[in-house]
């Protein structure tokens, strides 16, 4: 194991750098590595699809491919008016138009030139399922069914239908359940004003209210008692769960519908079938447009933007025949089509000249790189200089050295590399502050900054070389300089933490701002109703976090259920029945289980067991809800089954063997000895293990996120849709609100009581552990 | 005591039977509990192969092409670029033209189009540029077919359904049937899935992007991850005072293996992108909140390991005189290698399957290119896998499943590995 040469070599030089290295590598690589030449599109997930058609159509003519990335209108459009420059989004799709507040957002942060393109429409439908019988609706039946008050006999009352044929007698006699995009969602809002708004003005008894505000909420509000559900927007699983629900609708894009065909049907609204003939002349009056916003100074910043819009509004793509039909966008008119298009283009004439991107110049790109070289060549130059010092300041005769050459060495490598390497950070630091007209001078910089790092290092060298000496310390230095490293990187976890709650507190300050800390902590209801956009009013509003920590202590306790008897059953007959070679096959087959993505959970979940669960409900007459609890807390469970069966293997490997042999001794058989002695003994420790799985279910997001609901039901009844706290984070992040509503602000607050629980679980559960561990060892 | 046996019927072989069965009934519970583990890892495998496996390959159309030289080198250059960029769809439209002359009117001939990819024309330019001879020519080339020809090829598209309630019209069906009895169709292999980027075109679409991604935000983690995890182990293992500061550091670090991923994408939301202004959708980024979350894994493994070598290793090296720091690294840190190794890849494999902090982070987006450095923009695997599962085409419901079954082959081999270097380096003291 001694490598006495070796460690005197270069290698030990190199391996000491490392870690340096590795930092430096990291931070050049952050650099820019050259002028973006791709247009980054941001926003609506309901554009998304048309987007990135296009993106790829354009692609194919000789542009680099744009990146379309899916944040919601509201999140795109806080990302789009940021600023101006390489780093922020050129265009952000949007399924509503621009409001005031963004405007006023973007002409702050010197977003002057914003270009409005309509692109089209996207029709709104109310689908269910092929295999039942077709449907004939009106959107005042829409309005009776959902609505939270509905006129009755002349007064408003809390809605009192359950049955679509109370509303309607040409209706079937079937309960009320429509599955539709929750409140962060462009497609509800469109819903709210097309469906909702417009039936409710019929009614005298809305009309006659008086003031503005209450008789718009009146009418936007959604019923919350489970007929209407909060799911998903815009995705496949809405389509899976509808076609395995023959009662409940849908409310779709769509582009849904046109792809789904053979397993969705759309109801007639009005007597009008949702179809592209009739959206286009306007027969179906349940469509709303479609927008993308273009950054208009940006096409001096990325090649080809003026070129992609052009794309985007020709005639091959958004026309009446374009390709972008295909995928199920409603095209406009042609005459509207023409009208859009040639106005677009004269706001953002396609001009070559333009398009040449203002490039940084690959000297400036190399520069880093080629100061970072020169600063190794000078670091290993210093280890060679400090070795043959050492050798020569005693002639050879190592032996009256204090250290081994090899440590004075690394003593004046280290001695050029460190202040060189700081140099060269602070300088990138400094350099990515300035902004963005300075780039003309950023070789300057550049040979600036490479100049100083070398100058450092040199300086650093000629240090560390005087101190070269028989009686220097080498070695000791170097190892206090390998301890403070050891010390810095054990700081960083504390490091971690501290970032991770600043960057919770920050944004959760200013939600409390907004909403008082007790209503979030102790109301009953959880609907962030808020209004997106200026001159809807505000609705429901109601953010109580209690309903969504139930559903998630709901699906958290079914999956325990699952997991803990399974677990604990499988790490007791694998450590005290199986034979090895079952041992040795089965233990690694189960911990896979706890290896596999939870995005592959989430997909089995929504996928398969759902309409299972669901299938099997209804063959013995019971209701359940598409995206039932049970599905996905059995689907956890199954996930932490792993975790609970090593860790309580553990503890029960720990329990000490004369235990065993005493119970053995009386005459107990060998479940007796393990239910009566080695259980109770491990418990503390099986606890402790259970309570961290339970901290794992609670953060667990993707399988929810897929396959559990949006609603917040405060329920206890495994069979009905829940929503988790990891669910409401997703969703009020890529929602299409604006970003600093308390929608969006929220979700920092649940996101900053998640850790807080699972801290405390685990402080819990690792105290139980110890303390169980001390009495054995 | 005779008389006593007389008296009191024995019940203790009655009981004893009762106990044994306990035992067998116990026993049973224990088999019944790991089958019905291991059957739920088979049903969920079983169900993602058997929904995934036909996107490994695809329906091609063969068909008559003229490589009519007044469109493949309209100004008569044959250069590699004149040749590249010709219009080989037009071609390609041409020879559906030729093959069902009788479609004339606009809205069918669309249709007659729509039977081939938009992508066919390049199998075509492969065959031009691997043989420019052929120019003038017609050959019979195979074309990649439309994602609904495809699904209707592997059976997924029901053909007794009435046609409106069909992706395909009953003259498509006609012209597929057709094609097919002339021998002109035939399923092959699908290289476009393993070997290029995302598209909105299902036929098209293909993992390597997100193959990349992941490979390279992996890379990161692993720079990141394993020094810092393996540096901050070694301090608090061999010579971290026990006191205050060093009991809320381990604390803190055990707290830190149990929070929530997604907690870690708002921190990278927040201090990366937010404070640091690093580019959205870069591995560079998602590997660095990735290796935030590996980091307590790879300490808590670290340690065990350290903790595994004996002490009359480290006695005998302070025996023969060396420094502490020399102890650790020269051979209490050698020996400990391959449990840190098994521990850190276990690490990096929940890492390659984790997606809910990149959703933060903007890593949810379509990218056609294959990024070739840590800040191009990129998806990992498992959030293209949560794209695809989003997207309307019945055709990605496959790819959805494709997409699993490669990253779970990922994983797979990522567990082996790290089984191998168990078995291989472990020894037991």
């Amino acid at each position: 194991m001694v490598r006495q040469r070796g460690f005197l070599g270069f290698h030990r030089f190199w391996v000491s750098l490392l870690p340096g290295l590795i930092f430096a590598g990291l931070a050049l690589a952050a650099l820019p590595a050259a002028a973006r030449d791709q247009i980054h599109i941001v926003g609506s997930s309901t554009v998304y699809p048309f987007s990135t058609a296009v993106a790829e159509h354009f692609s194919q003519t000789g542009f680099k491919a744009p990146v379309v990335e899916s944040t919601g209108t509201g999140g795109g459009l806080k990302l789009f008016c940021a600023g101006v420059g390489e780093s922020f989004p050129d265009i952000a799709n949007a399924s509503r138009p621009i409001k005031e507040g963004e405007v006023a957002d973007c002409q702050k942060n010197g977003v002057s030139e914003i270009v409005e393109v309509e692109i089209g429409y996207d029709g709104i439908v109310l689908a269910s399922a092929k295999n039942a019988p077709p449907r004939a609706l009106g959107i005042r039946d829409l309005y009776l069914a959902l609505a939270k008050d509905v006129p009755v006999n002349g007064v408003l009352l809390a809605n009192p239908y359950s049955l679509w044929s109370e509303i309607n007698p040409a209706l079937p006699a079937q309960k009320i359940e429509v599955l539709g995009p929750p409140p962060t969602s462009g497609t509800r809002d469109a819903f709210l004003e097309l469906v909702m708004e417009k039936a409710c003005h019929a009614f005298p008894e809305i009309a006659a209210i008086p003031d503005d505000k209450l008789r718009k909420a009146k009418c936007q509000t959604l019923r919350e008692d489970g007929a209407y559900i909060d799911a998903g927007e815009n995705d496949n699983l809405i389509v899976q769960k509808l076609s395995a629900n023959a009662a409940a609708f849908g409310v779709l894009g769509y582009s849904f519908l046109a792809d789904n065909q053979d397993l969705l049907q759309g109801s007639t609204m009005d007597g009008v079938a949702p179809s592209e003939d009739n959206i286009i002349n306007g027969s179906y009056e349940v469509a709303r447009k479609l927008y993308i916003y273009v950054k208009k100074q940006h096409r001096a910043i990325v090649p080809g933007l003026a070129e992609f819009v052009a794309e985007f509004v020709s005639e091959r793509a958004s026309g009446p025949q374009g390709y972008l039909a295909d995928k199920g966008m409603v095209p406009m008119p042609i005459a509207e089509h023409q009208q859009v298009a040639a106005a677009v283009l004269a706001a953002l004439p396609v001009a070559s000249t333009l398009g040449a991107s203002l490039d940084l110049g690959a000297s400036s790109v190399l520069l880093p790189w080629v100061a970072g070289g020169l600063l190794l060549l000078l670091s290993s130059v210093g280890f060679q200089l400090g070795r043959r010092r050492a050798f020569a300041s005693v002639r050879g005769a190592t032996r009256q050295l204090h250290s081994l050459p090899g440590y004075h060495g690394i003593f004046v490598g280290l001695g050029a590399f460190l202040p060189g390497a700081l140099a060269l950070l602070l300088g990138a630091v400094l350099a990515s502050f300035l902004p963005g007209d300075a780039r003309t001078g950023h070789d300057v910089i550049w040979a600036a900054i490479a100049a100083a790092t070398l100058g450092a290092a040199a300086i650093g060298l000629a240090w560390a070389q005087r101190h070269v000496s028989a009686n220097f310390r080498a070695r000791n230095a170097v190892e206090r300089m390998t301890m403070v490293l050891l010390i810095v990187c054990s700081l960083l976890s504390i490091l971690t933490t501290v970032g991770i709650v600043l960057s919770l507190v920050f944004e959760a300050m200013r939600f409390f701002a907004q909403v008082s800390v007790f209503e979030f902590l102790f109301g009953l209801q959880w609907s962030p109703q808020m209004a997106i956009r200026a001159d809807q009013v505000g609705q429901s509003g109601a953010f109580g976090a209690i309903p969504v920590f139930a559903g998630t202590l709901l699906i958290t306790v079914i999956a325990m259920v699952v997991a803990v008897p399974v677990g604990l059953m499988s790490a007791i007959y694998l450590s005290d029945y199986a034979s090895r070679r079952t041992r040795a096959w089965a233990k690694p087959l189960i911990e896979i289980l706890a290896g596999i993505p939870t995005v592959v959970y989430g997909f089995f979940a929504a996928l398969t067991v759902a309409p299972l669960i669901r299938g099997f409900g209804a063959s013995i007459g019971l209701d359940v809800a598409s995206e039932s609890a049970l599905a996905a807390g059995l689907v956890m469970g199954v996930m932490i089954i792993p975790f609970i069966s090593s860790l309580s293997d553990d503890v029960m490997n720990a329990v000490p063997q004369a235990m065993r042999d005493g119970a053995f001794a009386l005459g107990a058989t060998k479940s007796e000895t393990i239910r009566q002695v080695v259980v109770p003994a491990a418990l503390p420790g099986i606890m402790g293990g259970v309570l961290l799985a339970v901290s794992r279910a609670i953060g667990e997001t993707m399988i929810v996120v897929m396959a559990a609901g949006l609603t917040a039901n405060l329920t206890a009844n495994p069979l009905e849709a829940v929503t988790t706290v990891t669910v409401q984070i997703v969703t009020l992040l890529v929602g299409d609100q604006e970003f600093d509503s308390p929608k969006t602000l929220a979700a920092f607050a649940l996101g900053l009581l998640l850790f807080i629980i699972t801290l405390i679980l685990n402080i819990v559960a690792l105290r139980i552990v110890k303390k169980y561990r001390e009495q054995y060892e | 005591m005779d008389h006593a046996r007389l008296k009191r019927p024995d019940l203790s072989e009655a009981r004893i039977r009762g106990r044994y069965a306990a035992e067998r009934r116990f026993r049973f519970y224990g088999q019944f509990a790991v089958g019905l583990a291991i059957a739920m890892l088979g049903v969920l495998l079983f169900s993602v192969c058997s929904k995934g496996y036909s996107a490994f390959y695809r329906a091609e159309i063969a068909l008559d092409i003229m490589l009519d030289p007044a469109v493949i080198t309209p100004d008569g250059k044959s250069d590699a670029d004149t040749l590249a960029s010709a219009d080989y769809q037009g071609l390609v439209k041409e020879a559906l033209k030729a093959q069902f002359p009788e479609v004339t009117s606009r809205g069918d001939r669309k249709n007659l189009f729509n039977l081939v990819s938009n992508g066919a024309g390049n199998s075509v330019r492969q065959a031009v540029l691997a043989d420019p001879g052929l120019i003038g020519s017609t050959q019979r080339i195979w074309v990649v077919a439309a994602d609904d020809m495809d699904m209707l090829a592997k059976g997924f598209i029901k053909r007794d359904l009435p046609e409106s309630e069909r992706v395909v019209s009953d003259t498509q069906i006609g012209w597929y049937d057709k094609l097919d009895a002339a021998g002109q169709l035939r399923t092959a292999f699908n290289a476009v899935f393993l070997s290029a980027g995302d598209s909105r075109e299902p036929e098209q679409a293909g993992i390597l992007g997100a193959l990349m991604g992941s490979i390279f935000t992996m890379l990161v983690t692993v720079l990141l991850a394993l020094p810092l995890g393996v540096m901050s182990a070694i301090y608090l293992e061999e010579f971290a005072p026990k006191n205050r500061v060093t009991e809320i550091i381990e604390v803190n670090i055990n707290n830190l293996a149990a929070v929530p991923s997604i907690v870690f994408g708002l921190l990278g939301l927040a201090v990366l992108l937010g404070v640091f202004g690093l580019p959205r959708s870069a591995p560079l980024v998602g590997g660095m909140v990735l290796a935030l979350m590996t980091l307590p894994t790879i300490i808590i493994a670290t340690r065990a390991a350290l903790k595994a070598v004996p002490p009359s290793i480290r006695e005998a090296a302070y025996g023969i005189g060396a420094s502490p720091l020399q102890v650790v690294s020269h051979h209490v840190l050698p020996l400990a290698t391959p449990g840190i190794m098994t521990g850190a890849i276990i690490g990096l494999a929940r890492a390659l399957g984790e997606s809910a902090p990149l959703l933060m982070i903007g890593m949810v987006a379509f990218i056609v290119d294959v990024p070739h450095w840590p800040t191009d923009p990129a998806t990992v695997l498992p959030v293209q896998i949560y794209l695809w599962a989003d997207s309307p085409e019945r055709a990605f419901i496959e790819k959805t499943s494709a997409g699993i079954m490669v990253l779970l082959a990922f994983l797979i081999s990522m567990n082996a590995i790290a089984i191998f270097v168990r078995r291989k380096f472990e020894r037991r003291w």
